[in-house]
């Protein structure tokens, strides 16, 4: 008996068991569903994370403290930056304050996130400008009051007007007042959850210069956190600095095992790591989910073994050889699980673009993984089918005829 | 010579215990010949028959079907002597029910490898011959069990086997569909065709040329019948009391 011919006997048998046939296969789909979409996801978010990362560019370090409770004398300060500078492989120093606040708008007031930024910090953590510039060196030592907004923020509350140069007047979680003049407007990003949700909901996101903000706090030159650029990515390097960035500002306050400096590229590795063991915890899940789906086809194949007893016989009797019997019942499988597989690949697809529209990652389709889904579904069909085919096989013809 | 037989005996174990079901049978059977087989329950002829079907093999002695020793082929092999060589009738017709009676004539044909092409025509050929040329494209339960029965003597037919091998074929049809049945099987046997046919009705075994009577696995008696029952005068002759009844009434 050849393929075709195998083929069209298993597809009008499964036919014939419409209802069955669906059900069973549904195992199977939900498998190869979820083994895609979690393979889907995961390398959506893969990418859309070395997309963001590659954005910040160079390599980033950031200075904190190592333990919750800081003596006055171990405070990181605004000159702290200069002398973290002089290290020779760091280029930028930045660091950033955030406060909270109102804003008033009309005659509505919406709470504020105020953000003092230090004048290098917009090469550390760069930002794309749809009008106007970001804080600069002269903002900061001039202790200017100007802001710079988020392109939705203008859209709102200026409409058609020019942003720049309008004024804002800013409350303080402290009490005072600040009247701030717009200089800037950033392009609206597309954030994770930004979209999630509404505009009104949100707080209102103003960046300022950090001299500026800090005039209004007493001891407000004190830093929760200090941010360098730096060239290299390789780790002995990254070590080195570190050390000098430690000993500088241990010598400066005098001190020892106060503080503490952690790489962006660290800070990959490990969500990377974290992401991985997420995937493949899901993605046994999943495969799990395709044996069970596999050990279903088997005991329908059975049942249906067991309902064909005669037409088996039949078989035989008219000359159907052993293999030709193993044949046809592994073709039902596989064309049970192939289908399966078939459509659950594009399900999964589906719902991986889906989902990464729905986070905002851009979708990505892996070939290979779908091949791989595709055949794995047909090497489980094989696997999946022996067993049933054999036990068909093996009928003795004169007791299947026989059979009621 | 189609069939020789030389000491043929099958024994069964049955747990501990041996049952021979079959002793010592010598049986010939020629070309053209149509023959019936003949024994009460458990005489034997029911394991003389899966052996002369090769669906079992004997224990002792020689089985030669045209000229092949049938007693040393292994499974495979059997497979495609009962696939060239032997076509099968049974009593309860044994058609796939989910596939049309041209399609159920087809597959012994699927299993000898034959073309889709010349499948079709060989099937469409051989349900002509058995006058079902118009139903072809009927599933058998669309069909009367007369019908189905030619559909499944149109199967046994279509690979032009050795002999047509038919068990009990009229055992769950009515008086005028197991004549016409029998009429299809004089017909077949008149143009050439070796028919071995198993019944238990001595009426049915007389539409046959030469009865082989089995009893306690022993062949009892072989003998010719002397003067075999025309299907077609049969049937003629009932339609004619028929029509005088009608006319009667």
């Amino acid at each position: 008996m050849n393929i075709i011919e195998s083929f069209k006997q298993a597809l009008s048998s499964l036919r014939a068991n419409k209802l069955r046939s669906i059900l069973t296969m549904i195992g199977i789909v939900m498998g190869v569903f979820s083994v895609i979409t979690i393979v889907a996801i995961g390398n959506a978010t893969q990418s859309y994370m070395d997309n963001e990362f590659a954005k910040i560019g160079a390599n980033v370090l950031a200075v904190s403290y190592k333990s919750g409770t800081i003596n006055s004398n171990d405070v990181l300060q605004n000159d702290d930056m200069k002398a973290i500078a002089k290290v020779e492989e760091i280029k930028n120093v930045g660091t950033s304050m955030g406060r909270s606040g109102t804003i008033r708008l009309g005659d509505k007031t919406r709470n504020a996130n105020i953000t003092g930024i230090s004048s290098q910090y917009k090469d550390i953590m760069p930002t794309d400008m749809t009008q106007g510039r970001m804080i600069n060196d002269i903002d900061n030592s001039l202790r200017s009051n100007v802001v710079v907004v988020k392109e939705d923020f203008a859209k709102a509350n200026f409409k058609n007007e020019n942003p720049i140069g309008q004024k804002l007047r800013v409350k303080l979680g402290s009490g005072s007042s600040m009247n701030l003049t717009v200089i800037g407007v950033t392009k609206a990003e597309d954030s994770i959850f930004g979209d999630m949700m509404s505009y009104e909901s949100q707080s209102v996101s103003l960046t300022i210069p950090l001299t500026t903000l800090q005039a209004y706090y007493p001891w407000s030159d004190q830093l929760n956190y200090m941010y360098a650029t730096v060239e290299s990515k390789d780790k002995e390097d990254l070590k080195k600095i570190a050390d000098k960035v430690i000993r500088i500002l241990e010598q400066k306050h005098g001190n020892k095992d106060k503080y503490y400096v952690q790489f962006l590229s660290e800070v990959q590795e490990q969500l990377n790591s974290v992401l991985g063991i997420v995937s493949s915890v899901l993605l046994v899940v999943a495969v799990i989910t395709l044996v069970v789906g596999g050990i279903g086809i088997v005991n329908i194949l059975l049942v249906s073994v067991t309902e064909r007893i005669r037409e088996i016989g039949v078989r035989k009797a008219l000359g159907a050889r052993k293999r030709d019997i193993i044949f046809q019942f592994i073709t039902e499988s596989i064309i049970l699980t192939g289908l399966s597989g078939t459509v659950g690949i594009i399900l999964g697809i589906l719902a991986g673009f889906v989902i990464s529209s729905a986070i905002k990652i851009p979708p990505t389709v892996d070939v290979t993984v779908v091949i791989l889904a595709f055949l794995g579904s047909v090497a489980l069909g094989l696997l999946f089918g022996v067993y049933p085919a054999k036990r068909a096989a093996d009928l003795d013809p004169i007791e299947s005829l026989r059979y009621e | 010579m189609i069939i020789s037989m030389k000491n043929l005996g099958k024994t069964y174990k049955n747990g501990h215990i041996e049952v021979e079901a079959l002793k010592n049978a010598n049986i010939n059977i020629d070309k053209k010949e149509f023959v019936a087989i003949m024994g009460p329950s458990g005489s034997g002829k029911s394991t003389l028959m899966n052996i002369i079907g090769c669906l079992d093999r004997s224990t002792k002695g020689e089985y030669w079907l045209d000229g092949v020793n049938i007693s040393s082929l292994n499974e495979g092999e059997l497979a495609r002597i009962r696939n060239l060589k032997i076509g099968f009738v049974f009593q309860s017709f044994n058609l796939l029910p989910r596939i049309t009676a041209l399609q159920n004539v087809e597959l012994p044909m699927i299993y000898a490898g034959v073309g889709s092409k010349e499948r079709r025509r060989k099937a469409t050929a051989a349900l002509e011959r058995v006058g079902l040329g118009e139903r072809m494209h009927h599933k058998p339960n669309e069909m009367s069990g007369g019908q189905k029965q030619r559909v499944a003597i149109a199967r046994a037919l279509v690979n032009s086997p050795s002999i047509i091998l038919a068990d009990e074929p009229t055992g769950n049809l009515d008086s005028t569909s197991s004549e016409e049945i029998m009429a299809v099987f004089q017909d077949l046997n008149r143009e050439g065709v070796t028919i071995v046919l198993v019944t238990h009705e001595p009426d049915i075994a007389d539409h046959t040329k030469r009865v082989l009577r089995f009893r306690d696995g022993f062949l009892k008696s072989d003998e010719l019948v002397r003067n075999p029952l025309d299907a077609r005068e049969v049937l003629a002759k009932s339609n004619l009391e028929e029509e005088n009844e009608l006319e009667k009434a």
